[in-house]
């Protein structure tokens, strides 16, 4: 077939872009491959941007590169397995694969949004990044993951939630945008922590009571003490080894950590500090109930994507998900209860409208009604007795 | 001459900070060597400017201590010079680690 073509075909750059209309998607694909294959990586970068979804809108568009174990400015790497390409060989590639394909689901079915920007976004992978990196990061494209230095750590792919929380990195750029700093920042990486351990959660179908609450926990090697990079359940007790320390995160402000919001701080403690919302949205889930993707996963989306902004202090974001809590289930619903006392419980207390009860609203009501009903008859009786006094003199005045 | 390497941030980054120092006068002439041209590159070179959407990523500071100066240079993931990489492996391998976590 003619379009059957090899990603080396020589197509000049003028016809690939007008492929990229073409009503065939295989087409739409083929030339899209190859214009990346042809384009330098910022060249890429630049391309994608001006046709941001050229795929077509509300499809899942997953693309994973291997670098090779090489580092080098980012995007890189040699595309290994597209949105219809069945699994390869190398089990990475296909851990990323699926864990986009999980997270992107997830967001679509329980939120209808359209992958991270909620139009449709590429979801790029780089697998095999580095030499024994010991990590895993969003550079507000693409998702990259390393291979861990095989001695504290693993593939960083091994981990849904890891892979998730990536993922919703992106879905926060696009939606509340936090500072990355401070008490934002630590909202920030909450959310992908949140988010992470649902997709996990909705994944295995399991609730609130039988999921671990676990980040990364099969990131570690088996030889390396420790359940965890963090613990939305208790956080601080993750893991507590010589070789790696003990836990950091608090789990009330009470242990909240002030630190330098500098590269040194971790921009503030934003990895340290998360452990507070973390807790709050465990606590919460807890209280409900069931799964926490539900009534607990909805009021925190709806918080972060249409509630909240890149300022948001924990208070503000508290507040926020108790408005939301009401005006979702209801004012002093069980469900705006129980997420106000979530946050009590780590040291936040929200005010206002989620702490009063039907019962004191009618109350005041009441004695408003009363007030005013006084208020009413006293000011008739008044103006009656002006009114009389009026009358009295005029009559004086005719006789 | 002395170098100090700082990472930190991360995604787990309480675990994966940590601080590596290295004696550039105790190593053999042939490493010696290839550091210092090294060294002489990353300083030549313009500074990396931060990209503000990275998420998760691990930063790197170099310090080069002379007789004469001090200079710093900071790096983040997914934007090192190829001599920095270079760098940064040669320290995290011959180099001594003074710290592990933040």
């Amino acid at each position: 077939m003619a379009h059957r073509c090899s990603v080396n075909c020589i197509i000049p750059p003028h016809i690939l872009l007008k492929l990229l209309e073409s009503k065939d998607r295989k087409l739409r694909e083929i030339a899209l491959n190859t214009l990346l294959a042809s384009t330098q990586f910022r060249a890429k970068r630049d391309l994608l941007s001006l046709l941001p979804n050229p795929m077509g809108v509300g499809e899942k568009r997953r693309t994973i590169f291997d670098a090779k174990n090489v580092e080098s400015d980012l995007p890189q790497g040699v595309r290994v397995r597209g949105e219809d390409d069945p699994p390869v060989g190398d089990t990475t590639v296909n851990e990323a694969f699926d864990g986009l394909g999980a997270t992107y689901d997830f967001y679509k079915q329980l939120f209808s949004r359209n992958s991270i920007d909620g139009n449709g976004m590429r979801l790029d992978a780089i697998v095999h990044y580095g030499d024994a990196f010991n990590n895993a990061f969003w550079n507000g494209q693409v998702m990259v993951f390393g291979d861990g230095d095989q001695d504290l750590f693993t593939s960083f792919t091994k981990s849904l939630d890891v892979i998730a929380h990536e993922l919703t990195h992106g879905v926060t750029e696009n939606t509340a945008a936090l500072d990355y700093h401070k008490q934002p920042g630590a909202l920030n990486e909450s959310m992908s922590d949140v988010f992470g351990s649902l997709v996990k959660q909705w994944s295995l179908k399991q609730d609130a009571e039988s999921a671990d609450w676990l980040i990364g926990p099969e990131v570690f090697t088996p030889g390396l003490e420790g359940d965890a990079l963090r613990s939305m359940k208790a956080p601080g007790t993750a893991y507590d080894n010589e070789m790696i320390g003990k836990d950091p995160q608090p789990a009330h402000m009470e242990n909240y950590q002030n630190l330098p919001d500098n590269r040194f701080g971790d921009n503030g403690g934003v990895h340290i500090n998360s452990g507070i919302p973390n807790h709050a949205f465990y606590v919460a889930a807890m209280a409900m109930g069931g799964h926490a993707w539900d009534v607990p996963g909805h009021i925190w989306y709806e918080t972060l994507t249409k509630n909240t902004g890149p300022t948001a202090q924990f208070q503000e974001f508290a507040d926020a998900t108790v408005g939301v809590a009401g005006r979702l289930y209801g004012p002093s619903s069980d469900e705006q209860v129980a997420v106000r006392e979530a946050w009590r419980e780590v040291g936040i207390q929200v005010r206002g409208v989620g702490s009063i009860r039907p019962e004191r609203i009618r109350t005041t009501i009441a004695k408003e009604i009363k007030r005013a009903e006084a208020e009413s008859l006293s000011d008739l009786r008044a103006r009656i007795d002006s009114l009389a006094k009026t009358v009295e003199q005029l009559a004086r005045k005719v006789a | 001459m002395k170098l100090e390497l700082e990472i930190s941030g991360g995604l787990a980054a309480p675990i994966t900070s940590s601080r590596y120092t290295m004696d550039v006068s105790t190593l053999p002439q042939d490493v010696q060597k290839q550091v210092e041209e090294l060294v002489k590159k990353i300083l030549a070179a313009p500074r990396p400017t931060p990209s503000p959407k990275l998420r998760d990523a691990m930063s790197y500071q170099l310090t080069v201590t002379s007789n004469t100066q001090q200079e710093s240079v900071t790096a983040d993931d997914g934007a090192l010079s190829q001599p920095m990489r270079e760098l940064i492996k040669l320290i995290k391998t011959s180099g001594t680690r003074t710290r592990q976590g933040m």
